[in-house]
């Protein structure tokens, strides 16, 4: 059993900061769980304090049932990867995957043993007398691995493992990290803020932002159902467009675009002032699209080619969404007075700048958010989209 | 034309680097020939005599000279002691005890004081009536009391034991310097694999700072072979009967007080050799780090 519960996990720095607000989680025996959130957000932080390497101002953190909170790092067999992997520099790549079973007093020849199985299992059998410095980066990255795996913990915490890598390691050590996965089945807790790297490979993802859990819930249920803007943003590439709105007449309107409603949506969201949300994927080409759909005419200002598709970024006459995750573009984007909006066309559109574009809007995925709370507006009894 | 603009241009950066050269020269070449030259001859300036390596077998055959080359190498033996307290310590306060700056710079004040002010205070306290026999009796501990400095067996180990505790703090400061360098992952990433305090500083911290510690080890040890005679002079003048004297010392008597510069040079070119001996060594050490 070696399920991890955090249960309201304070931590406050000494400089008065809070990094973590009253944080709850339960990662289940076996889970890949992935803290995501933007740079600050108490991610690492969260995981220092699950390792033992930073003592919660207040809070418990139990693994299994044992209580850990008290315990030092060494005492609580969990194994962790570090994002500059720190490798012990002066040993070989043996050296440092023996290191932690060496501590731990095993059998020499169950040490030897489970080192060459590590080295095996992860491509490192022609490196194991080499320095860490006569490394390549995804090599290095192997080793903290291997570091990790052979001493078969409790748990593994993985700290952004990846970041340092280039854009094409990267990927081909996510396939890696799931090809791991399938052969150990440890309940892992991995910290990043790629959300492309929490969605592949989270069972679980927990969305954190100021030291607050925003949602924590499956890929699919956090893409699908985000609990509140930030969320909403936050997950998705590009982000959801957001927008103020009044919602007046079953008719939504954002300044100078004005949508109507299904009833039945309508009847959710009617007469309130609200945060409109909807995926770049979800404002269709309006010559491709169904015709029935509502349409709306903007000025392309940017199209960003992807190959396959292109992001057609425009702006509207309208107040942008509150609360949402907006990266470091923060100021600018409210600086314009316009809302800036993005839409994923096919790659034959042959949108080009400054061109007047037709787009359909799915309003059966819109999302609404309430204007002050920025929680997301459900129906009762409609846990689905909307 | 072409041709004189490029050996100008091949030319040009020696002149900027020529006065130094020449500066160099004058302040370090010329004298360290001029020793080597007095080293074969004998009397004073304008009346030499020519004597092949007889100053080198003269000093060989002197007892003195044996002595004061034996003091040196003992205290050698200050080198280790210092330095397993100067990394001691500075392991202690890089776990950033509260207070730790306060604490580096206490035992980093003694360096800074000049050796003279520091060998008369310490011959105030190591003489027979001194401050540390006074403290010894007041304390119940008076069958300790010693003559430190006038015992001919612990004149040479109470300087060692001063020129420790002068030296401790610089230790300490370039130790520190170099564990601040340290990635705080290694350990740790040791701490998680259940590493105790002992053992990550034997097995992770100390061989990151092992170059540091060749290079601290190569200085102090050119430093007590080298540059200890302000201690010998003013806590013992090398005695009692020359039991504390060391090679500087030696030099000094030989050169200055007697006049024999011939003897003083020969004895200047064997610490020259000694001391290029450790630089080799060190050299040797710091090389085969940097391929590791």
């Amino acid at each position: 059993m070696s399920e991890i519960s955090i249960v309201g996990v304070r931590k406050q720095f000494s400089n008065g900061s809070n990094a973590l607000d009253d944080v709850n989680l339960r990662i289940e025996d076996g889970q890949f769980a992935v803290l995501v959130g933007p740079s600050g957000c108490g991610k690492t932080t969260l995981l220092r304090i699950i390792a033992g390497l930073e003592k919660p101002t207040s809070g418990v953190v139990k693994i299994g049932d044992q209580d850990v909170t008290q315990l030092s790092p060494g005492d609580r067999d969990v194994a962790m990867v570090f994002q500059n992997y720190a490798l012990y520099p002066h040993m070989t790549v043996a050296e440092n995957i023996r290191f932690g079973l060496e501590v731990r007093k095993l059998p020499r020849d169950e040490i030897t043993r489970r080192t060459l199985e590590a080295a095996k299992m992860l491509g490192l059998s022609d490196y194991l007398d080499r320095k860490p410095k006569q490394l390549s980066g995804g090599q290095r990255q192997r080793v903290a691995m291997g570091r990790a795996i052979v001493r078969r913990p409790l748990a593994f915490l993985m700290d952004e493992p990846l970041s340092n890598l280039d854009a094409q390691l990267r990927v081909s050590m996510r396939a890696e990290l799931a090809r791991l996965r399938t052969q150990m089945p440890t309940t892992t807790v991995y910290v990043t803020h790629d959300q492309v790297e929490a969605m592949t490979l989270g069972d679980q993802v927990a969305v954190l932002r100021d030291g607050v859990l925003q949602q924590n819930a499956s890929p699919e249920e956090l893409f699908e159902r985000p609990a509140n803007v930030f969320v909403a943003t936050f997950i998705g590439s590009p982000s959801m467009n957001v927008v103020q709105a009044t919602v007046r007449g079953g008719q939504v309107r954002a300044g100078e675009l004005s949508i109507q409603l299904p009833p039945v949506i309508a009847a959710r969201v009617e007469g309130r002032e609200v945060i409109m949300g909807i995926r770049p994927g979800d404002l269709l080409d309006a010559r491709q699209a169904d015709p029935a759909l509502p349409r709306i005419e903007v000025t392309c200002d940017v199209v960003e080619y992807l190959g396959t598709e292109a992001n057609v970024l425009f702006s509207l006459d309208a107040r942008q969404g509150e609360g949402g995750f907006s990266g470091e573009d923060e100021d600018s984007e409210h600086s314009t007075g316009r809302a800036r909006l993005t839409a994923r066309v096919g790659r034959a559109s042959g949108i080009r700048p400054g061109d007047r574009v037709p787009l359909a809007v799915d309003v059966e995925r819109l999302y609404f958010f309430d204007a002050q709370t920025h929680l997301t507006i459900r129906s009762p009894g409609r846990p689905a989209l909307v | 034309m072409n041709r004189r603009r490029q050996r100008w241009r091949r030319l040009w950066p020696y002149g900027f680097a020529g006065p130094a050269i020449v500066a160099i020269g004058f302040t370090f070449l010329y004298p360290l020939v001029q020793v080597i030259r007095y080293s074969f001859y004998t009397g004073s300036a304008g009346d030499q005599i020519y004597v092949g390596t007889a100053n080198y077998s003269f000093v060989f055959n002197d007892p003195t000279f044996r002595i004061s080359l034996f003091n040196n190498l003992k205290l050698l033996a200050t080198v280790p002691v210092m330095t397993a307290l100067a990394l001691l310590i500075a392991l202690m306060l890089n776990d950033q005890i509260r207070g730790w700056r306060q604490y580096r710079a206490i035992v980093f004040l003694p360096f800074i004081l000049p050796a003279a002010a520091v060998g008369i205070t310490f011959s105030f306290l190591l003489e027979r009536n001194g401050g540390i026999n006074t403290l010894l009796s007041d304390v119940g501990l008076g069958f300790l009391a010693q003559d430190w400095l006038g015992s001919p067996h612990l004149a040479t180990p109470s300087i060692g034991a001063v020129i420790i505790w002068q030296q401790l703090g610089f230790g300490v400061v370039v130790f520190s310097a170099a564990l601040l360098g340290l990635p705080a992952e290694t350990v740790e990433a040791a701490q998680i694999d259940g590493a105790s305090w002992w053992k990550i500083q034997r097995r992770i911290v100390i061989p990151q700072i092992r170059g540091i510690i060749e290079f601290f080890v190569t200085l102090e040890a050119i430093t007590v072979l080298s540059q200890v005679f302000t201690y010998v002079y003013v806590l013992t003048a090398g005695g009692p009967a020359d039991s504390s004297s060391v090679l500087e010392y030696y030099i000094w008597t030989n050169g200055f007080a007697q006049g024999s510069t011939g003897i003083a040079s020969a004895v200047a070119v064997l610490m020259l050799g000694m001391a290029s001996v450790l630089i080799v060594i060190y050299m040797r050490l710091h090389t085969r780090n940097v391929e590791m």
